[in-house]
């Protein structure tokens, strides 16, 4: 019984798929088509890729930009000159310093 | 038949005529070919390189010079970079195409537009359009919301790209230390030329490929050489007493109409400048609206000058520590000594009698000074002169320094040499002379001045200052006698104004003559006022020159130069909370 299956198997499969000159040709060239579809999706994700890296650049590009314009801002507001003007055009209650008094030393431990 | 005989002759006639054809034009296509293949080969494959690639510089970003807050160990930058933009037109694109597809111009159009934007008269605008140049500059360095105005304004023909300036937030504060950069991006003048190729550092290169809109293809080809950037510098300024310094600086040469001034405040133990100043001063964020470039040049490094009774602290220190005189010894002072012909006089024109040298120091007697040389001798005398650097430049980070002049005994005679030991035919810069003070601050020990604490580099490795002592001069024994000699100055001499509640300054006041320009002796109605002091006299922290120079309707020191030295020093103590060390009254 077991024998009889494998030879209806055998002669299923022969009868089934034959490899002939045409069907070569039709392979190959189901298979260059689908290399060359491959590669024209691969390419177009590329080129996406690429506009997409370029759009980064151009916001890196930008963010420096602004994070260089706070900086020189943040250095200014701070340069002397600066805080000089804010003080006397602002009600600001910056006193100068006239005097300063120092503890005097002493060799007595203070508790 | 025969017919076909001859139609068959003619066919092949016309089949080798066209043959012959096909031949000759194969040759001239392949002749055609070779043309543009070989003997244009160069040329259209510089334009296929101009289509495909894309190539330029790398700028490399100039080092930044900082100063350290010495409260918050923060960094705050004198010199920075800022990137701006520059609006540029294209004449010839200046118009709009109509449904017809004329040209319909718009150069006024443009030229009123954005004359509203940049602050330039719109004709003046309208007459650099009409030019006939391809590419014309509008405004420079246009901050970055004006120029985001502008580019919102789509005008035709109007672009805008990025361009970097040097950038000195504190405006004039430390101007001619700094010096400024150019349109070229070289340093001229202090520090930005003395580093300039440090600061520059080393620009890079790029070529890649780039598709038709010129943007880079992702993964294409790509030739890179990154750029270096320049190393940045701190400095050992302190930016509060820098400013101090130019304020009080020029209170002073405003109050008595002088030409300049310059202001030095240094640490005696290490040689760090914690202030240099000059006035007047230029801003180096506007270098080019300045007429004199006399301003650019540090002239506290730079300038040479007649110290006067200042350098009586030099012959002192060598009559100290050769032990040839002591503070207390004495020599009768008839007020006049006559060498090769000529009288040495005191500057009162008076004689003292019998005096010791502590008076000498502390009314500054010009007979005092010979009296020294006499016992210590002209070989000894310039060999002390070397010692303490002077003749020689001190190298600090400064271009141009000046180096000054000192004799040999045998190239002046006994008069030139007897003067030198009051600061005449002798000259040095304001640098070397506060070098000199600070050696008989700090004990004995020659320091080199320095404006550099450190480099850091892009690699972020940072190179300290080495900062010790280059040289012993005189020893420490004969330091702390000048320095009582030097206190007694202030506190019973001419420099009273230099005084400061609660601590005891040393110092000495110098009123120099200024040697005629044509040559010819002294000029009666010019002198220079220095003072050079250091406090707390028992542990000095900080030396202060101040030099004032051609105060009108002022012949001495003691009232232009003393009193900003003391107001430093006062300042500096309470600044770095330096409490008293003595009573105060």
């Amino acid at each position: 019984m077991r024998e009889r299956k494998r030879k209806i198997f055998n002669q299923n499969y022969k009868s089934n798929i034959f490899l002939g000159k045409g069907s070569m040709v039709i392979a190959s060239i189901g298979l260059l088509v689908m290399l060359g579809l491959l590669y024209l999706s691969q390419s177009n994700a590329i080129a996406l890729k690429g506009y997409s890296l370029s759009e980064l650049e151009r916001q890196k590009t930008e963010l420096e930009s602004e994070r260089d314009r706070l900086q020189i801002e943040a250095t200014r507001l701070q340069s002397i000159q600066e805080i000089q003007n804010t003080q006397s055009n602002t009600d600001s209650n910056y006193i100068p310093v006239k005097k300063i008094n120092y503890l005097p030393s002493t060799n007595v431990a203070v508790r | 038949m025969q017919r076909e005989y001859h139609d068959l002759g003619e066919q092949k006639g016309r089949i080798k005529t066209i043959l012959a054809f096909l031949v000759i034009f194969s040759f001239v296509i392949i002749g055609r070919l070779f043309y543009l293949q070989v003997f244009k080969h160069q040329y259209y494959t510089k334009i296929a390189s101009v289509q495909h690639w894309a190539q330029g510089d790398i700028p490399a970003k100039r080092g930044e010079i900082y100063v350290k807050d010495d409260m918050t160990d923060g960094l705050y930058p004198l010199a920075t970079n800022q990137k701006l933009s520059l609006v540029f037109g294209s004449p010839s694109e200046m118009f709009i195409l109509d449904d017809d597809e004329n040209k319909i111009d718009k150069k006024s159009e443009v030229a009123e537009k954005l004359s509203t934007y940049i602050n330039i008269d719109k004709d003046k605008l309208l007459s650099l359009f009409e030019s006939n140049h391809t590419y014309v500059p509008i405004k420079h360095y246009l901050v970055f919301d004006d120029a985001e105005k502008i580019d919102k304004l789509e005008l035709p023909g109007v672009y805008l790209t990025d361009e970097e300036r040097r950038l000195y937030p504190e405006g004039t504060l430390a101007s001619q230390l700094l010096g400024y950069v150019d349109s070229e991006g070289v340093g001229k003048y202090g520090l930005e030329q003395y580093f300039n190729e440090e600061l520059s550092g080393e620009d890079g290169q790029y070529k890649a490929e780039v598709d038709l809109s010129k943007k880079k293809i992702a993964f294409g080809d790509s030739v890179l050489k990154p750029s270096t950037d320049g190393a940045d510098l701190v400095l050992t300024i302190n930016r509060d007493i820098q400013s101090q310094a130019e304020k009080l600086l020029k209170e002073t040469v405003t109050k008595f109409s002088a030409e300049n001034g310059n202001m030095i405040v240094m640490n005696p133990d290490n040689g760090e400048i914690i202030a240099m100043a000059n006035y007047p001063t230029f801003d180096p964020n506007k270098y080019k609206e300045v007429e004199d470039y006399s301003l650019f040049r540090n002239s506290s490094v730079s300038d040479v000058f007649e110290p006067g009774s200042i350098f009586k602290i030099i012959t002192m220190a060598a009559g100290l520590d050769t032990k040839k005189v002591e503070p207390d010894t004495e020599y009768d002072d008839k007020g006049v000594i006559l060498l090769n012909g000529y009288k040495i006089m005191n500057s009162t024109r008076k004689a003292y009698g019998i005096v010791d040298m502590t008076f000498v120091i502390e009314e500054s007697l010009n007979t005092g000074t010979v009296f020294v040389l006499n016992k210590i001798g002209k070989n000894i005398f310039y060999d002390y002169l070397k010692k303490f650097g002077f003749g020689t430049a001190t190298g600090i980070e400064q271009p141009q320094e000046g180096e000054g002049k000192i004799y040999t005994p045998e190239e002046i005679n006994d008069h030139g040499y007897a003067t030198m030991t009051f600061g005449q035919s002798i000259s040095t810069t304001p640098i070397q002379m506060i070098r000199s003070f600070a050696a008989i601050a700090n004990g004995g020990k020659l320091i080199k001045p320095h404006l550099i604490a450190e480099k850091i580099f892009p690699d972020k490795h940072k190179e300290i200052t080495d900062n010790r002592p280059i040289g012993e001069v005189m020893t420490k024994e004969a330091t702390v006698k000048e320095t009582k000699m030097m206190v007694s100055q202030v506190e019973n001499g001419h420099g009273k104004s230099a005084r400061v509640s609660g601590y005891k300054i040393a110092g000495k006041t110098g009123t120099a003559q200024v040697p005629k320009k044509d040559g010819g002796g002294y000029d009666p109605k010019k002198n220079i006022g220095s003072f050079i002091g250091f406090g707390p006299a028992d542990s000095p922290r900080f030396v202060v020159l101040v030099k004032i120079d051609t105060p009108k309707g002022i012949p001495w020191a003691e009232t232009s130069a003393a009193p900003p030295v003391g107001k430093m020093l006062d300042f500096l103590f309470k600044y770095y909370h330096i409490p008293p060390t003595e009573i105060i009254q």
